[in-house]
């Protein structure tokens, strides 16, 4: 052996050589191939717990929608985890999680994002309740209500300070000299509250990498009117969408929180909806009732069989059968119509100690 | 022949590597599916509990529809149902536009309401079978109905079947 060694030395230690080279190729193979194994594995795991925390995050979401829509009335500042959701009409995501929002109805801004989100929760009432809007923002939204009249600061107040809003309302000539200036909020939405309003604004300069978005509110035609950036970096806001009438304030709120027109339409379309079945089954309770011993023949049978002024909130409401939001001129002066002779005829019922509508 | 026996040797230790590796594999995947298999009953067990929290979840979303509470001039009565709404509603909740609008809500279930106390009807207030379900857990809600004719409270319960 010995002698060989000593008569082969290069055939020896090249084959050697081979061998080793041949053993760190396998080595490295199957170190990459376990290390790819545990990558692929920690990888995987990682997107599942993003997922299963986007997912729990949601369901906790969902509970605090649920108390926030039962407390009306009341305004709440909620600190959650570093998160964007991101709002539709009919649902709402975090991260690859969606949660359906059901019957709830939010006007929100499309990415409510932070440590905090502010809920409000109002009663819609057409004269009964018919649901409860809630309304989310975060304090990365700064809303800057630009107006002199007493409308103005009368909206300026009704607002919950709780939202990020400023110490008061900005009169137009400040806005227009340039007064208003860029806080580093994320996103600023001009709400103007004015007489005659414009089909354009001009922002004041500084807001080229804010999101701005805005909304006219004619408190005399009670109408509100979505504005958009006219371009990307331009320092123009211009209309967007049609004009929305509203009859309650509860409505034009909700134009304020939401910065999209077709999604607060669709949010719209779904109030009526809602406010179209109510009243179907206001009409079928009166009608289920007023035939009863208790009211045959009574006075207070009058107000409940076929009451006609539910009838006609059905009619105007009837956006399944008839027409799309937003409801035509007269439906919005039927429903307005409806609204004060229902509420008559609730006081009367009362006065006569007959069962309420409402 | 030296040089051949060497060459066995090191097939030999490179067959045993690959031996190594392939019970540490195998050790590896038997770890995996046993953890994915727990993994998997955790996830039933998750679902389970997600279908009885729903139906719980119906029971307060109807109790604060505005279309079944007692109310009196728009001032809300907590926990009471009004019996004519609520019969109003299971006709109305039966129209195609009714299961439009309330399928948002309640999804694939069945919600019926009996009248325990005086011993009265049942009506059922939205009905939306799933198919082929494998499980429909049965949650009962007790509630208490108000008749406005009469000014008097009733008992009832609430039925709340969830398809799985």
């Amino acid at each position: 052996m010995h002698h060989k060694r000593f008569r082969y030395p290069g055939r020896l230690g090249k084959k050697a050589q081979e061998e080793s080279q041949l053993n760190w190729i396998f080595i490295l193979i199957a170190g990459a191939v376990i290390l790819g194994f545990f990558i692929f594995l920690v990888m995987k795991q990682r997107t599942a717990s993003e997922a299963k925390l986007s997912g729990k995050l949601s369901q906790q979401l969902n509970t605090i929608l649920v108390g926030a829509k039962v407390s009306s009335g009341t305004v709440q500042e909620i600190p959650t985890p570093e998160l964007s959701i991101r709002f539709t009409c009919n649902d709402y995501y975090i991260g690859p999680a969606s949660q359906r929002l059901g019957n709830r109805i939010v006007f929100a801004p499309t990415y409510v994002e932070g440590e905090k989100i502010v809920t409000w929760t109002l009663d819609w009432n057409v004269p009964f309740k018919v649901t409860s809007f809630l309304y989310m923002t975060s304090p990365l939204v700064r809303y800057v209500l630009v107006g002199d009249t007493d409308a103005a600061k009368e909206l300026w107040q009704s607002l919950p300070t709780k939202i990020n809003k400023g110490a008061a309302a900005v009169s137009f000539a400040d806005f227009q000299s340039g007064k208003v200036k860029d806080e580093g909020d994320k996103y600023v939405r001009f709400i103007f509250v004015v007489d005659r309003p414009s089909a354009s604004y001009s922002m004041p300069s500084g807001f080229d990498k804010v999101q701005v978005t805005g909304l006219i509110v004619d408190t005399n035609l009670r109408q509100v009117q979505f504005l958009v950036r006219a371009g990307d970096g331009s320092d123009t806001l211009v209309t967007s969408g049609p004009s929305y009438q509203y009859l309650e304030d509860e409505a034009m709120y909700g134009a304020i929180f939401t910065d999209d027109n077709n999604e607060y339409a669709c949010l719209m379309k779904r109030a009526y909806t809602r406010l179209n079945m109510v009243a179907r089954v206001y009409y079928e309770k009166l009608n289920l009732i007023a035939p009863l011993p208790a009211y045959e023949g009574s006075s207070c049978e009058g107000f409940y069989k076929d009451n006609q002024n539910l009838k006609q909130l059905i009619a105007a409401t009837d956006i399944a059968a008839s027409a799309a939001y937003p409801l035509s001129t007269s439906s919005y002066g039927s429903i307005g119509d409806v609204k004060v002779s229902l509420k008559e005829q609730n006081t009367r019922l009362q006065l006569q100690s007959c069962s309420l509508i409402y | 022949m030296a040089g051949m026996i060497k060459m066995q040797k090191s097939q030999i230790k490179l067959g045993e590597t690959v031996a190594i590796m392939f019970v540490f594999f195998i050790l590896l995947i038997v770890g995996a599916v046993f953890y994915m298999n727990i993994q998997r009953s955790t996830v039933a067990q998750d679902i389970t509990q997600a279908y009885e929290l729903r139906a719980v979840e119906l029971a307060q979303t109807i109790s604060f529809l505005p279309e079944a509470q007692c109310t009196e001039s728009n001032v809300v009565k907590a926990s009471c149902f009004d019996l004519y709404k609520l019969i109003a509603l299971s006709k109305v909740a039966g129209t195609p536009l009714g299961t439009n609008l309330y399928s948002n809500e309640f999804g694939m279930t069945t919600i019926r309401l009996f009248m325990i106390y005086p011993r009265g009807g049942n009506w059922t207030l939205y009905s939306n079978p799933k198919g082929n379900f494998t499980s429909a857990p049965v949650t009962h809600i007790p509630i208490a109905l108000y008749n406005t004719t009469v000014d008097k409270y009733y008992f009832g319960v609430l039925e709340v079947t969830t398809y799985n």
